[in-house]
């Protein structure tokens, strides 16, 4: 199967699941966008198809792109570059059966050099994450990922200059607007919610979404993460370094991360022994002892992963267009864990109304401006809790407080951090330290 | 006994009854509730720490549902307490106590104080903390 091929999908060349057709891209070809072969085939709901590309392998300095389309010709539902050197492989699960259409182009346009290539169209097995379930969508860009104590999803969207909150019906709504560009998100030990913007600034957002400046001294804040204890740890990218605050948002620690080498230190998440793991895009490292120890190396781009209460990583590969799922030393367990997603980017795991941590994992999915759902009867295991855990009750923190003994020093130096960081624990810390358990006057239970 | 003298004696007996219970009462101790009460010179006090000593006090409560306290007993007669929240003039605390005719042996002082934003007071003038019936 092979010569000149539709521009539109209306005249879309027929292809069979498991042919392959070849074609070739024209440069001077009368779409202003380029040339753009498209390709229709009938998928059947339940099956999960793969979409492969041909061309930079053969030995083209070429950079082709391949996209799927709904039966209408014009929803987009996946799209896939560079998942093979500069060849373009997706995956998607078919929920509906009925015509779709592989469109195939290329990085240049209509500006570059004429190349033949191969398009495969191929039924693969899914994922046990397979099939996904949309949550949300018309989102902009949705990039950063955090669950709230009730549940509910928090959605940066870098497009949009906001965050937006996931109800778990599904509700869409403006959380906090004018924070430009959010980044990574995360929940502090207070219950508020911190974004790294890409205007240099992690804000903090009140409950009631009224964000205000918090961490300022960090050239290019990219990803956030809260550990157990309230500290802060985020990666900056202005001067590769992975940074360590109080809850209080004060610095206590840099930690230079050139020598993980990639583009890290990048994405970040806590690990099962509350040592933060970052990725360079390529591999996963872990900070031990203020030093950085590499977990494993992937084949493809890695972006915000999340741990499983197990220890295995579930790891978004936008660029294959996939979620794989590895043990906490590497090993891959599941891959593809997920086909369904387009472009994942960022993953977390759901939590119940009473903010415990469920087997429900989420990822948000920018290309095509949406919020999914794994196949939750596919994992396996609840997310490992993320955030602060409050070490003590507060009556064990006013005996502290009072006079009495349980508190150890660095309880006590904790306590500080949460709150005045005066260099001893006082009352205006045991109030900061109510005020992260909910537990002022006034406050929700 | 006429009709008279027997009217008398009926409308005597209750007062009679209040002279002999305040006899038994006045004579001793009178569980009861004091009230710890704070003078501050700020409108924005969030937490403090304090101490009250003198007599038994039986146990300690905040005065209304926007204070939050805790308390710690330190030896027989000295409680120590933290109460959190819109701390204002006024009542604070309420102190069930085996004698309230003992409330001037009281005294109470404050510890500590932090604004609402966690900040620890440096100068504790201007704050005093009254016991009263």
């Amino acid at each position: 199967m092979h010569g000149h091929r539709s521009d539109v999908p209306g005249s879309a060349t027929p292809i069979a699941i498991g042919d392959a057709g070849t074609g070739a891209l024209c440069a001077h070809d009368g779409n202003p966008a380029g040339d753009v072969d498209y390709w229709a085939f009938t998928g059947q709901a339940g099956t999960t198809i793969e979409l492969q590309v041909d061309a930079a392998k053969l030995g083209l300095l070429v950079d082709p792109f391949v996209a799927l389309f709904a039966s209408d010709g014009t929803t987009r539902l996946a799209f896939n570059d560079d998942a093979d050197g500069a060849d373009p492989r997706l995956q998607f699960s078919i929920v509906t059966t009925g015509t779709y259409y592989a469109a195939v182009t290329d990085a240049v346009g209509n500006n570059g050099n004429p190349f033949p290539y191969t398009l495969h169209v191929r039924s693969i097995v899914p994922g046990p994450g397979d099939p996904i379930t949309v949550r949300a969508e018309n989102l902009g860009f949705p990039l950063g990922l955090a669950v709230g104590s009730t549940g509910d999803l928090f959605v940066g969207d870098v497009a949009g200059n906001r965050v937006v909150r996931v109800s778990g019906q599904g509700a869409v709504t403006t959380f906090a607007a004018g924070i430009p560009q959010p980044l990574g998100l995360a929940f502090d030990a207070s219950g508020q919610l911190l974004v790294a913007s890409l205007d240099g600034t992690v804000y903090r957002v009140t409950s009631q979404g009224q964000a205000t400046r918090f961490i300022t001294d960090a050239g290019f804040p990219f990803w956030i993460a809260v550990a157990r204890d309230g500290r802060i740890w985020l990666t900056d990218v202005s001067d590769r370094s992975l940074r360590r605050y109080s809850a209080a948002g004060r610095l206590e620690a840099q930690f230079d991360g050139i020598a993980i080498g990639g583009s890290g230190p990048g994405p970040l998440a806590i690990g099962p022994s509350g040592e933060p793991y970052v990725s360079n895009f390529t591999e996963i490292w872990k900070l031990v002892d203020g030093q950085f120890h590499r977990v494993f190396t992937n084949g493809v781009l890695i972006w915000a992963f999340a741990f499983d209460v197990a220890g295995n990583i579930y790891v978004p590969a936008p660029t294959a267009g996939r979620i794989q799922l590895f043990d906490g030393t590497g090993t891959v367990l599941t891959d593809p864990f997920a086909v369904g997603p387009d472009a994942p980017q960022a993953v977390a795991f759901g939590r119940d109304a009473t903010g415990a941590t469920v087997a429900r994992l989420f990822a948000t999915d920018p290309q095509a401006g949406r919020v999914i759902e794994m196949n939750p009867a596919g994992v396996a295991h609840p997310g490992l809790p993320v955030g602060f855990t409050a070490p003590f009750t507060p009556e064990a923190a006013a005996a502290g407080l009072l006079g009495g003994d349980g508190l150890s020093v660095a309880d006590r130096q904790f306590l500080d951090g949460i709150g005045n960081h005066n260099g001893r624990f006082d009352v205006g810390d045991f109030q900061a330290y109510l005020r992260t358990l909910n537990g002022l006057p006034g406050s929700a239970p | 006994m006429n009709s008279s003298r027997w009217v008398l004696a009926i409308l005597a007996m209750p007062l009679l009854g209040v002279a002999c219970s305040n006899d038994v009462t006045g004579g001793g101790p009178q569980a009861g509730s004091l009230t710890l009460r704070l003078t501050t010179p700020h409108a924005d006090d969030g937490a403090m720490t304090f101490q009250v000593s003198g007599p038994a006090i039986d146990n300690a409560t905040a005065a209304n549902a926007s204070l939050r306290l805790f308390t710690r007993r330190e030896g027989g007669s000295t409680v120590v307490g933290a109460v959190v929240g819109a701390l204002a003039n006024g009542a604070l605390i309420t102190l069930r106590v085996p004698d309230v005719g003992a409330a001037a042996r009281y005294s109470a002082t404050v510890l500590e104080v932090a604004d609402r934003q966690d900040a620890l007071r440096t100068s504790l003038t201007g704050y005093a903390l009254t016991v009263t019936r």
